[in-house]
């Protein structure tokens, strides 16, 4: 036990973070994302634009948030969304469909930004708020206790554009930030290939050196809303014959060259969050780099290092409403006909939900906790997975619970419930799965160098 | 850093060195196999170490430290095995006769004296118990023990739970009570004690009846022979609340240090134990439990923290103490369990002690009212919480 460092010190909010948090709701209560997506037409046109030279991006307009009768079905990825659409009626919740759809999305985040709530954390002269990392949790928090959607550029404003910050030229920054905070230029993140998931570094995706760009060509995997992505920060060994964590660079491709061609990867529920990227001869500018290259690995740590503390809160919210909403389905009599709470309540699941609840609680401490070490510059290395692994289990037990009480009728039929049962499955995979994560505290948090 | 700052950490690092030179395995082991206090020279040298003044301001001669730095101690505490009932007079029993003492009661200023000069003894019992089941009507497993001096607080007739436990220093001579609402100072000679074989042994562990409604008035003088002394000082009904918050505070953060110790002993043991030619810490089996442990510590860490946090901003919040009371037992039970498990057949024996650790986590987890029952009670503040704001959207 790290004596000196006991208890864990704790995000608090003062007088600025209250201020903000009013603002914010006060914005929120007369603005709604579903409303800011607009009509279909709108949508369509929209998404067009985006979807650039990729033409077969184009039915990516048939993501329309909820509410918005927006399908227009254009090729074949129209039809897995199509009938994702109809696994998801009658679905109100976690909004993790809702956050993928790309015009409500867009235009959520560039209102959000207009009023001066993007980039809180970013300094001054990089168009940020110069405010500290519990103004962003303040956002996360406000965001999600509303059911409104998270910031569709997460990746760009929360993973790419600090470690921009951190590690890249001035140019770069000047050039790409400003994009991230209006949603204008969104970024997905290509680091998974189908050869390289757990072994990150087994990366083959290779960058040619040849004169004054890279060629890149290869596949990445997992890659989401790379259908939407202006850029992609793509780690490709750049050093022909380099091995593991050595060689590598992080380039930064333009979705809309030629070469780039995305595909959607239906999931568990035919739902098209990922996709397989494949770049074939794509020419970047070798300057197009971000840090160094050769230093791809380390960029690439740097960015997962910001992945966690706010992604991690933001979901805590939002299966915090789950749970609530769980409550009061069984309150309002709605499990199925199968009696899970009757008046005097059933000591077997006010545990279950106690459990839940507890564990939520402490995951909160956690994500809390995580943002302050962040913020002081004191984050252990593998310290994050700890919020990972709290998130996986507290997830799936949260779906487990509610098919369970709410019973067979509810178990038996596709809705929220169930959708978000088969759903957590990937929560103990994705971001490193949860036997990886258990091998990062073992040799980074306890030391134990011979634990693979 | 400040001096401040770095003082805190002295305080704890030294605390610990202390600890560690005076309760050693066998000596705890001796006293846990016999059910005994330990011998008297250890006693006094552990009453030197001014550990009673932790949780009393200054302006009482404590040491005035903030909650982070009383739950460091605690979890000190917790790591070396110190004596539980000297948890009852540092977190209770002391800054409930400073409470007294700062209403001008002088007896109780100068008992908190000879308590932080560790000339007097004590103990503490606090119903902590889980009877908070406000969903509808369900069946609490426990309920709260009668207020002493309410004769309107009804008998529970079902009142297994009126039952308070404390752990008695040999020579007490107060008893701290808190309950629901009500807290009070009582003189050792006017409760009845049962005396218990603990799970925890070696701890003076003892079953309370607190006196009858009405025994108040009856004389006590005649039998302490100080005409002062009141044998039943009533505390204002806030310090029932904020006394019940530090000794949730100090039993959670002395769990979390001996489960700390538990996995910190796990991952010695599997950095050196080896079996077919190899060390058991590189098989994914052992590596990934000792990962487990890890993040349970690391998760009930944060929770300590979000607790102090609370206690110093709002003066608590009843949500994270309800969840920390059942998350961080349950976690460090777990700890303990795996720490069994990753040793091995010597986990299991007497003579490592690994048993002290589970033994400590194990009964601090029951005097919060056990795994469901702290599970059931966090379980119907949610429905509560849900039932009174009205079944948002």
């Amino acid at each position: 036990m790290r004596l000196d460092s006991f208890p864990a010190a704790t995000l608090r909010f003062g007088k600025a973070e209250s201020d903000l948090r009013e603002r914010l709701r006060a914005w929120i209560a007369t603005h709604d994302a579903g409303e800011l997506a607009g009509d279909a037409g709108e949508l369509a046109s929209e998404a067009g634009e985006l979807a650039g030279e990729a033409g077969e991006l184009a039915g990516e307009a048939g993501e329309a948030p909820a509410g918005a009768a927006a399908k227009i079905p254009a090729d074949a990825a129209a039809e897995v969304l199509a009938s994702a659409g109809e696994l998801e009626q009658g679905r109100g919740g976690l909004g993790e469909d809702r956050d993928e759809r790309l015009s409500g999305g867009i235009r959520w985040q560039a209102a959000l930004h207009r009023a001066g709530f993007i980039g809180l954390s970013w300094p001054c002269e990089y168009g940020g708020g110069g405010l500290g990392l519990a103004a962003e949790a303040v956002l996360a928090e406000e965001l999600a206790a509303s059911g409104q959607p998270e910031l569709i550029n997460r990746i760009g404003v929360y993973m790419v554009g600090p470690t921009m910050m951190d590690l890249d030229s001035e140019e770069h920054r000047r050039r790409f930030l400003p994009g991230m905070l209006d949603a204008s230029e969104l970024w997905c993140q290509g680091f998974s290939e189908p050869d390289a998931g757990s072994d990150l570094a087994a990366v083959r995706t290779s960058g040619r050196i040849e004169g004054a760009e890279l060629a890149i060509d290869g596949q990445k995997v997992w890659t989401s809303r790379a259908h939407v992505a202006r850029w992609c920060a793509a780690l490709v060994r750049t050093e022909p014959g380099s091995r593991r964590h050595r060689g590598l660079s992080m380039a930064i491709v333009d979705m809309r060259s030629p070469g780039v061609t995305v595909r959607a990867l239906p999931q568990i529920l035919g739902e098209r969050h990922f996709n397989e990227v494949f770049f074939d001869d794509v020419r970047v500018p070798v300057e197009d780099v971000i840090g160094l290259p050769g230093e791809g690995w380390r960029v690439a740590m740097q960015m997962l290092s910001y992945e966690r503390g706010l992604f991690v809160l933001e979901r805590q919210i939002r299966l915090h409403r789950r749970l609530d909403e769980l409550v009061e389905a069984l309150l309002r009599g709605e499990d199925g006909g199968s009696g899970s709470l009757p008046a005097g309540g059933r000591t077997a699941v006010l545990e279950r939900a106690g459990r839940v609840r507890a564990a939520l609680e402490l995951l909160r401490a956690q994500a809390y906790r995580t943002l302050a070490a962040q913020r002081d510059g004191v984050l252990r290395s593998g310290a994050t997975s700890v919020d990972k692994l709290l998130l996986t289990d507290v997830y799936q037990e949260l779906f487990a619970l509610a098919v369970d009480v709410l019973g067979p009728n509810v178990a038996m039929s596709m809705n929220g419930w169930t959708h978000d049962l088969l759903e957590s499955r990937a929560v103990s995979i994705y971001g490193g799965s949860t036997e990886i994560q258990h091998g990062i505290v073992a040799r980074q948090l306890l030391g134990l160098q011979e634990a693979r | 850093m400040s001096v401040a700052a770095a003082d805190e950490l002295e305080l704890g690092r030294s605390l610990d060195a202390s600890l560690a030179a005076i309760l050693t395995m066998p000596r705890l082991l001796e006293g846990a196999r016999l059910d005994d206090h330990l011998p008297d020279e250890l006693q006094r040298a552990l009453l030197g170490l001014t550990w009673n003044a932790i949780a009393v301001e200054e302006r009482h001669g404590g040491l005035g430290v903030a909650p982070h730095v009383r739950a460091r101690l605690a979890a000190v505490a917790g790591r070396r095995l110190l004596p539980a009932s000297m948890r009852g007079e540092a977190f209770v029993l002391a800054p409930a006769l400073a409470l007294l003492a700062s209403a001008g009661d002088s007896i109780a200023e100068e008992e908190l004296q000879r308590l932080l000069a560790g000339e007097l003894r004590g103990a503490a019992a606090v119903a902590t118990g889980p009877w908070r089941r406000d969903w509808r009507d369900a069946p609490a497993r426990t309920s709260p023990p009668h207020d002493p001096h309410d004769p309107d607080d009804p008998d529970d007739p079902d009142d297994h739970a009126g039952k308070l436990y404390a752990c008695v220093p040999p020579g007490a001579e107060l008893l701290a009570c808190v309950g629901r609402g009500w807290a009070t100072v009582i003189d050792i000679g006017d409760v009845e004690l049962r005396r218990v074989r603990g799970l925890d042994p070696g701890q003076g562990l003892a079953e309370v009846a607190l006196p009858r409604r009405g025994d108040d008035a009856s004389p006590a003088a005649g039998r302490t022979g100080d005409s002062r002394r009141r044998r039943q000082r009533r505390l204002p009904a806030a310090a029932a609340g904020s006394l019940r918050r530090e000794w949730l505070l100090a039993l959670l953060s002395e769990c979390c240090g001996a489960g700390g110790q538990a996995l910190e002993l796990s991952v010695d043991y599997a950095r050196q134990r080896e079996q077919f030619g190899q060390r058991i810490a590189s098989f994914q089996a052992v590596s990934h439990t000792l990962a487990r442990m890890a993040v349970a510590l690391e998760a009930s860490d944060a929770g300590i923290g979000r607790l102090c946090a609370e206690m110093d901003e709002s003066h608590g919040s009843e949500v994270i103490e309800l969840a920390a009371a059942h998350a961080i037992p349950a976690a460090m039970r777990s700890v303990c369990e795996s720490a069994i498990q990753v040793h091995g057949g010597v986990g299991f024996s007497w003579e490592l002690g690994l048993h002290l650790y589970y033994r400590r986590v194990l009964s601090i987890q029951y005097l919060l009212g056990g795994d469901g029952a702290t599970a059931a009670a966090l379980g119907a503040h949610t429905f509560s919480e849900r039932e009174a704001s009205g079944h948002r959207g």
